[in-house]
């Protein structure tokens, strides 16, 4: 009947689930300060894998726009930290500001005096701007490699845009914020086992929450899209409804993402816009395998691990190495490393041996 | 009243018009095969009915309402199901999958993200699974299914739509003769219990199944009536019977 791979098996998928987190959970006993930054950074990025994978390998929607989600969220905290070094009285305006010759802080700043409603801001305004961008696209029907221009395109605008506003965003230079994160009376140093835990938190977050939705029922009709778009429309399914959800609750992950990168970096850039940033997150995901969830958090670790690790010896050919990297996976291992765990996987024999090879679903992932 | 009417229904493109103001009526319960030779444009004609294509006039009528211009899952949740020419189902998914993404009760995204349930425990799906006769194959991904069966799987998934008419093009359509066979039997037992309009190349096919019979020639009606009648009916021989001389069309 339904497959006999273990791969297939949600009990064991689930499991597999809580042995990786569980295990990460307890890195900070083992590694300094420095390497467990680094790991946490691997998470953020996984996050973005993760979003990559739901809305391209999940819902067929190529987007090469995550780093608009990313950026925006980052700038948000960026501005968040930054306000909470600043003080009303003696210090109200940041000092690139003077020197960009604003006397007062911008309209665009002031929410972020507040806390909470400076975290709000940076998960909303990408989310809300994912449904307007993926509305218009989606009730255009626009599908395909135009997916991936109009999402690369929009990155660059939103590029240049973070690069031109000097006053308002400190340009190239970028915003740092001089102190940790500070909320709920915690101190968020980014060295530090706590912090670490938030951002593993919120990858597990992430993580098992698409996991779930994936396995409804609209996680089968996002595949079904992702199929045969035009079909679903005669099944009575609203198609651009389903995808402005799956495309905004991939932004809403790169928009966490964006947030706890900047906690763990205290800068922002608009590097974090640039267009290489957002293809590499396609890379770790197709690497890692792009319909796996747990494929695309691996590539992203193993990738960026490479490149911290291995990457520095090669310099300028590291981008060369991670393309041709690239080229092979799409080429031999359409599936990715997943791909390779579940063609190894279906050789472990469970229960009764595989009688019926049609049965068993080879070309089939784990949702 | 007709379950489903077409009024004088249009369809041209720059220069050249594939239907031109056809009109046809299709009582509840009734099953109607539509006939015609390739390019008649039969397929057309559903499009139009179910949002596909825009009407370039006339106006169609289903269930007492007026469909023209409603968006394609619009018109499918009103309860018009559609088997395509070239059948068409998730090949990435498995039978059973497929069969679930096709039970449509409800359309809103997040409803269906806290619905974890499967239709296996609902609905009809136990009947139609075995209506089509796919119950060994429910863990088949759709890819693998021969020709004959993913034929049946999308009769099965128009099935799951519970619709009020079901509008079925070319179901037989490169099927053995085995297969024909048990596809008649389907449709004997859909007869009755659903309104259909079956496209039909198949003329034995068409006289064990049809109560009434609609011939379209080059976007136009050319006769209507019971197939005994339609089968002497001079004008269709020179069209279509004839021409074939088997009664066998492409
Ligand atoms: N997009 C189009 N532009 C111009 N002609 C078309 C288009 N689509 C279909 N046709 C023509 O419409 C006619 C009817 O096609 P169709 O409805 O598929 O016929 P049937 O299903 O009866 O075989 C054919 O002559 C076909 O070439
Ligand atoms: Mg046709």
């Amino acid at each position: 009947m339904e497959s006999q791979n273990i791969y297939h098996n949600k009990t064991a998928q689930w499991l597999s689930y809580l042995v990786v987190f569980v295990g990460l959970a307890f890195l900070p006993t083992f590694i300094d300060p420095f390497t467990l930054n680094q790991f946490s950074r691997y998470a953020v990025l996984a996050m973005l894998a993760v979003s990559v994978s739901l809305v391209w390998g999940f819902g067929g929607i190529l987007s090469l726009g995550q780093g608009i989600a990313f950026g925006l969220a980052a700038y948000g905290m960026g501005m968040t930290m930054q306000m909470q070094f600043q003080d009303p009285e003696s210090n109200p305006i940041p000092s690139f500001m003077l020197t960009n010759e604003l006397s007062e802080l911008p309209g665009l700043w002031v929410p972020f005096w507040n806390t909470e409603v400076g975290l709000l801001l940076a998960l909303a305004v990408p989310t809300v701007f994912f449904v307007i961008f993926g509305a218009l696209m989606f009730q255009a029907r626009v599908a395909g490699a135009f997916v991936a221009i109009m999402t690369l395109a929009m990155l660059a605008a939103w590029y240049s845009m973070a690069y031109d506003m000097q006053p308002f965003t400190a340009g190239f230079n970028g915003i740092s914020p001089p102190l940790p994160f500070d909320w709920l009376g915690v101190s968020f140093d980014p060295y530090s086992p706590i912090t670490y835990w938030v951002a593993l938190g919120l990858l597990a977050f992430v993580v098992l929450a698409s996991k779930l939705v994936l396995q409804s029922k609209f996680g089968l009709i996002i595949q079904a899209i992702r199929d045969d778009a035009e079909r679903v429309r005669f099944v009575g399914y609203n198609v651009a409804f389903y995808q402005v959800v799956i495309f905004a609750m991939s932004g809403f992950i790169a928009a966490i993402a964006g947030i706890t990168w900047v906690m763990l970096t205290q800068y922002v850039s608009p590097v974090l816009l640039e267009v290489q940033f957002s293809i590499a997150m396609v890379i770790w995901a197709a690497v890692g395998g792009r319909l796996s969830l747990m494929g695309a958090m691996i590539g992203a670790f193993l990738v960026n691990g490479m490149q911290s690790y291995v990457g520095d010896a090669f310099q300028s050919t590291w981008l060369l190495i991670i393309g041709g990297l690239f080229i092979l996976v799409v080429r031999f291992l359409p599936k990715g490393i997943a791909g390779l765990i579940e063609t190894g996987l279906g050789y472990v024999p469970i229960g009764r041996r595989r009688s019926d090879s049609m049965s068993s679903n080879p070309a089939r992932a784990a949702e | 009243m007709g379950m489903l009417e077409l009024h004088g229904v249009t369809k041209a493109y720059d220069d050249f018009t594939v239907v031109e103001s056809f009109s046809f009526d299709v009582i509840e319960g009734e099953l109607r095969c539509l006939l015609g030779p390739n390019g008649a444009g039969k397929s057309t004609t559903m499009d139009l009915i179910t949002g596909r294509q825009k009407l370039s006039g006339g106006k169609i009528v289903f269930d007492g309402r007026d469909i023209t211009g409603m968006k394609e899952h619009e018109i499918a949740r009103l309860g018009v199901g559609r088997k395509f020419q070239v059948p068409a189902v998730f090949r990435e998914l498995t039978v059973r999958e497929n069969l679930e993404v096709a039970d449509n009760r409800s359309p809103n995204p997040f409803a269906n993200m806290r619905w974890f349930g499967r239709s296996g425990d609902s609905r009809n799906f136990d009947q139609i699974v075995d209506l089509v006769g796919l119950g060994p194959r429910l863990g088949t991904q759709a890819g693998f299914l021969s020709h004959g069966e993913t034929q049946w799987l999308e009769i099965g998934m128009v099935l799951m739509q519970n619709p009020k008419l079901l509008l079925m093009d070319e179901p037989t359509a490169g099927m053995t003769e085995h297969e024909k066979h048990k596809t008649s039997e389907i449709f004997g037992r859909l007869k009755g219990n659903h309104t259909l309009v079956v496209v039909e190349h198949d003329m034995s096919f068409v006289r064990e199944i049809a109560d009434v019979v609609t011939v379209m020639h080059l976007g136009k009606l050319l006769a209507e009536g019971p197939m005994k009648e339609i089968e002497v009916n001079s004008r269709v021989r020179e069209v279509y019977l004839g021409s074939e001389g088997n009664g066998h069309d492409a």
